[in-house]
């Protein structure tokens, strides 16, 4: 598979002198296309940090970024998907979704097509004539999801997207999100803090920890679906918290 | 999938948070208040129509007890007018043709200096709290000129305009651009920030981009309450900017002062409080259209 990102001996540092503290160093990763890849790691660890830097948000102190996605009217076809949705709450939710292809030079009947598709994708078609604050904490994050998957990107980055829903909502989300990924072949790069999750949502799980973070660990899951009870999948939980451990992580993971 | 999932994963384990918040899953562990508790209010609480009710009895107690005040002393009879005078000097004002002239003129001053004001202070205050170097770049100016009261203006004002609209216009727009300046400003800066990485994510994060896109629209509501802080301070402005003898209606107050027809002040004045509540309903139904997103 055509590798279409790649970070290599990426650095980061905020603040000068003695306030200046370093977030992330020596940090490689590459993603191949359509592949689905999960960075596990405590919280402050500089995940987000890291979404960010591909998303070119923000710029690394250190080190090369290589993006392989074409540009669309000076834009790259990658979208963030953030924590909390961080929906525009004056826009209804079809504006919301419709955020990203304003711009893009499309017409107002593909735009509303493209809306009408992105929310059907994630099953939302009833409420886009609602505003934010009429819809509940997970319709919200899938108004997010379809407010990215809406410009059709190469690469989706997702930053902890279910880490502030309840535990129903976010696996109904992670078997849409995996149903979804199935069907549009995109990369996709989420970030977690949860074991679990990562387990069962990635192809391939990152372990990133330390102060500066680092990559830790690189880990394969085996074939879909990777269900808790399968022992395969327990061994993996079980590497992947020794290897936060071993970075002084406390791990809260119940097996 | 999900289904399963829940039937093989979570039942196998007990749920943590049963343990943890014991009485959240028990029957009967809220209980739901009786049902007219929602409906009920509390005591003493009026209900719209009793508030109107009282309102009207307040003006009423008030306007009788100044009538009686007036009429039991009649040495402030040359001080104070009597509420039942002012409906016959209002009338005749409007016979005279002067109520409509003054109110005309001082429309047309207060029309053009809470538009000029707004939409300059608004404008200055939207892109200093987008840009940190517009913002930075125009701190000290503000900081030299926000002391200086509308008031102080006047001479300039009639160096520069004489006594013309443009004048009186002028001294509006001055106290207007402040309070929408401050107004929009702060409302920007109150936008949540993560919203302006939303914008920079989706290709909205140019100057121009985050203007339209995020500081415009997020702070509609805050810039809405400085326009109507505005719309109020606009009308003692139109008072003070026609007392140096710009025709309307604050120099048919002080010609009316000047003659001791305290009836015709209170006249204006009634005037004044009229048309400030008319702008204000219309400025109500505007807000409502623009910031339906907040009900």
């Amino acid at each position: 598979m055509a590798v279409i990102a790649e970070l290599s001996g990426i650095g980061l540092a905020f603040g000068r002198g003695a306030e200046r503290t370093q977030i992330l160093e020596g940090l490689d990763l590459s993603l191949a296309s359509g592949e689905f890849v999960v960075i596990v790691g405590p919280s402050g660890a500089g995940k987000s940090t890291l979404l960010r830097v591909l998303m070119e948000l923000v710029a690394p102190s250190a080190g090369r970024v290589r993006v392989d996605i074409p540009h669309q009217r000076g834009r790259r076809s990658m979208a963030l998907v953030f924590q909390d949705a961080k929906l525009l709450p004056w826009r209804r939710v079809s504006g919301n979704v419709a955020f990203g292809l304003e711009g893009l030079g499309l017409s107002h009947g593909e735009i509303e097509a493209r809306v009408k598709a992105a929310l059907e994708l994630v099953n939302l078609s009833a409420q886009s004539a609602r505003w934010p604050h009429q819809i509940s904490g997970g319709q919200r994050q899938r108004v997010g999801l379809a407010r990215a998957l809406a410009i059709e990107p190469d690469l989706l980055l997702m930053d902890e997207p279910f880490g502030a829903l309840d535990a129903i909502t976010r696996a109904t989300l992670q078997d849409e999100l995996l149903s979804l990924w199935r069907r549009t072949g995109k990369t996709v790069l989420f970030v977690t803090h949860d074991i679990d999750e990562a387990i069962y949502l990635a192809d391939r799980i990152i372990v990133l920890a330390g102060s500066p973070a680092r990559v830790q660990g690189t880990f394969a899951t085996p074939e879909r679906p990777h269900l808790r009870a399968d022992p395969r999948t327990w061994r993996l939980a079980s590497d992947i918290r020794a290897k936060l451990e071993e970075n002084g992580e406390l791990v809260d993971f119940e097996i | 999938m999900t289904a399963e999932r829940f039937a093989a994963e979570r039942n196998a384990v007990p749920s943590p948070d049963a343990e943890t918040f014991p009485g959240a899953a028990g029957a009967g562990a809220v209980t739901a208040p009786p049902a007219d508790a929602l409906t009920r209010r509390p005591f003493l609480q009026p209900g719209v129509l009793r508030s109107h009710a009282l309102a009207a009895l307040g003006v009423a107690l008030f306007l009788g007890g100044w009538e009686l005040a007036a009429r039991l002393n009649p040495s402030l009879s040359a001080l104070i007018p009597l509420p039942s005078q002012i409906p016959a000097a209002w009338l005749g004002e409007i016979r005279g043709g002067y109520w409509t002239a003054a109110v005309q003129n001082s429309l047309s001053h207060y029309l053009a200096g809470v538009a000029i004001g707004s939409a300059l202070g608004v404008a200055f205050g939207v892109v200093c709290g987008v840009s940190i170097w517009f913002d930075a770049f125009l701190s000290g100016v503000v900081r030299i000129l926000r002391p200086i009261p509308g008031l102080a203006w006047v001479p300039f004002a009639i160096l520069w305009f004489g006594l013309t609209s443009g004048a009186a216009a002028f001294i509006i727009a001055i106290a207007v651009f402040w309070i929408n300046f401050f107004a929009a400003f702060g409302a920007v800066q109150a936008i949540d920030r993560d919203l302006m990485e939303v914008a920079r994510a989706f290709g909205h994060g140019g100057f121009f981009g985050r203007l339209t896109k995020i500081a415009l629209p997020g702070a509609t509501p805050g810039i809405l309450a400085g326009f109507r802080t505005g719309l109020g301070q606009a009308w003692m402005s139109v008072v003070a900017a026609e007392l140096f003898g710009v025709p309307g209606i604050g120099a048919r107050m002080m010609q009316a002062a000047s003659l001791l027809a305290t009836d015709l002040v209170v006249v204006y004045m009634l005037t004044m409080a009229l048309l400030y509540a008319i702008t204000d309903i219309a400025f109500l139904a505007v807000r409502r259209r623009l910031t339906a997103w907040q009900s």
